[in-house]
């Protein structure tokens, strides 16, 4: 970690962010960030980073001005700017990412809701990012005229499924928020090797076998064992959960949060018996995926306990 | 005569396909039955072996194929004198030298003449798996109490589903029904919760069937062996008949288990 006046920068894993204190002024954030970008030149060489404005808002020219400084010091380019979305929507505060999205080839003179500033580099070049990333709000489905797919091919499990399309439009302006009135409803058993991808809810009448994976943009719900990897909210909405007859996923992932189940599985291959006896919910709670026995999608829960498989 | 074709699959390699489609085509010929096998797996030849007829091959399934010789040249008599008869598999060649189609349409004449065209596919989900399967019209799954086999099994019945191929039937190899007992291994009822797929049959661990592989006469023509039983009992099944499914549980009395162990008490099993 090191700390540059009002530009603080930190490491986790192999993203990198800066932070910059949100009380400064904006004369002051701007020659720290200079400062620092000027010092450490050599650390970056080219990459595409996303800002995060953080709970600041300045005006379209300071968004500008911190692009530009970041661009000309240091050849990253910025993107996009992702800022508070306690400033966008109070109501959903639980900290849907909000991204903005900002073409880099036209100065950003289009509308934006609230212009940031508090810059977060991610994916600098040398700094690629293993662990899955927080997937961006613009992200597009391609449509199949089925309105979804399931990728059983020969092709080894290489995910065809690049299913729906679906322009998510309105989602670029704003909220991370899933189609909520359409759900993908799955009558057999995933088997393993099948990848299903949709841009809502999907409900599963059959089990999840080792070796599936389900991606959702909204809830995923199995009316049965869940042992595949299940990825809800995967257009980054943290509201979204996964409910499960049985949950013993090996790795659960809502939103950009994963949790991985820790427990050794039994000796003797057998399945483990369920803690809970009865369906399962996953959900976010600070940062983390917990799981409490279900007593309703929107029910309130208030213990809970950390994923562990 | 409209035959059946059936493909013998697995996915994980080592779980008993070559022994499986031996004494099933073996059974079915027990029983009357004009069977003939062949060996989908072209370059790691095996049934031949397993059925102690290595020596007498002269063409193979690619020849067929490419039109060097006729079926009929092909296929070899079985030693015990049934109705059986093998296509044996090039062990010069490899998988690519088929084509899905060329496969389908030799069972397709095959079937006109036999009851059964079983066939033994490789092991792994590529080229050699599509030949088999492409051809096939029913699916027999062969997998053991192992997480491994297990997790295959699951993947190659989504792959049979998406090519037409449904409801496999699922026969469970080698269960030591002792480990069963103690809980320290899968049992019937793990498997099928999690597979979702219909029982064709168990078979127990023998060491009969290795050494009978090792003398190239399959396991169903040793009286004494738990797994030649029950794998007359799986080609019984596949034949139509209705022969319930035994559950395995091992005898504990040391008597008995004794007599299990030197091979005089076949109750020592009363497997399926």
């Amino acid at each position: 970690m090191a700390q540059t006046g009002v530009v603080q920068v930190s490491g986790r894993g192999t993203n990198v962010d800066f932070t910059i204190d949100d009380a400064s002024p904006f004369d002051d954030v701007v020659t720290g960030l200079r400062q620092y970008l000027e010092d450490n030149r050599k650390l970056w060489s080219k990459g595409k980073i996303t800002v995060n404005a953080g709970s600041r808002i300045g005006s379209m020219q300071q968004l500008t001005e911190i692009k530009q400084l970041i661009e000309n010091e240091s050849g990253l380019t910025v993107t996009r700017f992702w800022c508070s979305p306690d400033f966008l929507d109070s109501s959903d505060s639980t900290g849907a990412r909000t991204a903005l999205a900002l073409k880099k080839s036209d100065p950003p003179n289009n509308p934006l809701p609230s212009p940031p500033e508090e810059p977060e580099t991610e994916l600098a070049e040398h700094f690629q990012a293993s662990l899955p990333t927080p997937p961006e709000a613009g992200e597009k489905f391609s449509l199949h005229p089925n309105g979804w797919a399931k990728v059983n091919g020969h092709t080894g499990g290489t995910a065809l499924l690049e299913s729906l399309s679906m322009d998510l439009d309105e989602e670029e302006e704003g909220l991370v928020d899933p189609r909520r009135d359409t759900a993908l409803l799955i009558k057999t058993t995933c088997r393993s090797g099948e990848v299903i991808k949709y841009p809502g809810d999907v409900v599963i009448l059959g089990d999840v076998n080792p070796g599936a994976e389900i991606v959702a943009a909204g809830d995923i719900t199995v009316y049965g064992a869940l042992r595949g990897l299940a990825h809800a909210g995967s257009t980054g909405f943290t509201k979204a959960a996964i409910i499960a007859h049985e949950l013993e996923s090996p790795r659960l992932q809502i939103g950009p949060y994963v949790g991985l189940a820790s427990n050794a599985p039994p000796a003797n291959g057998k399945k483990r018996r369920s803690r809970w006896g009865g369906p399962v919910i996953a959900f976010i709670k600070r940062r983390s995926i917990y799981v409490a026995k279900f007593a309703g999608r929107f029910a309130r829960y208030n213990r809970g306990i950390p994923y562990e498989g | 005569m409209k035959g059946k074709t059936i493909v013998i699959t697995s996915g994980k390699g080592g779980v008993g396909k070559t022994t499986a489609t031996a004494n099933i085509g073996t059974g079915l010929a027990m029983r009357g039955n004009r069977v003939v096998v062949i060996d989908t797996d072209i370059g790691l030849r095996n049934l031949d072996v397993i059925m102690g007829l290595e020596n007498r091959i002269v063409y193979d399934v690619v020849n067929v194929i490419e039109g060097v010789c006729r079926v009929n040249q092909a296929m070899i008599k079985d030693k015990n004198k049934l109705e059986l008869y093998l296509i044996p598999a090039a062990q010069t060649r490899d998988k690519s030298c088929i084509e899905p189609e060329q496969l389908k349409e030799l069972c397709e004449g095959l079937e006109e003449e036999f009851d059964y065209v079983l066939m033994d596919c490789p092991a792994g989900i590529e080229q050699g798996f599509k030949n088999a399967v492409t051809a096939a019209k029913e699916a027999i799954l062969v997998t053991t109490p192992e997480v491994s086999s297990i997790r295959d099994a699951d993947r190659v019945i989504g792959l049979l589903e998406a090519s037409e191929v449904h409801r496999p039937k699922l026969i469970i190899n080698r269960i030591n029904p002792g480990m069963v007992r103690d809980g320290n291994m899968m049992d019937q009822q793990d498997i099928v919760d999690l597979l979702a797929v219909d029982v064709l049959g168990l078979v127990p661990v023998d060491d009969r069937t290795i050494t009978a592989a090792n003398r190239g006469v399959p396991v169903v023509h040793d009286r004494r062996s738990p797994a030649g039983a029950a794998f007359l009992r799986i080609a019984a099944r596949v034949d139509g008949d209705e022969v319930p499914l035994m559950q395995l549980d091992a005898n504990s009395g040391l008597v008995s288990k004794f007599k299990g162990i030197i091979g005089i008490n076949r109750s020592a099993y009363s497997h399926a």
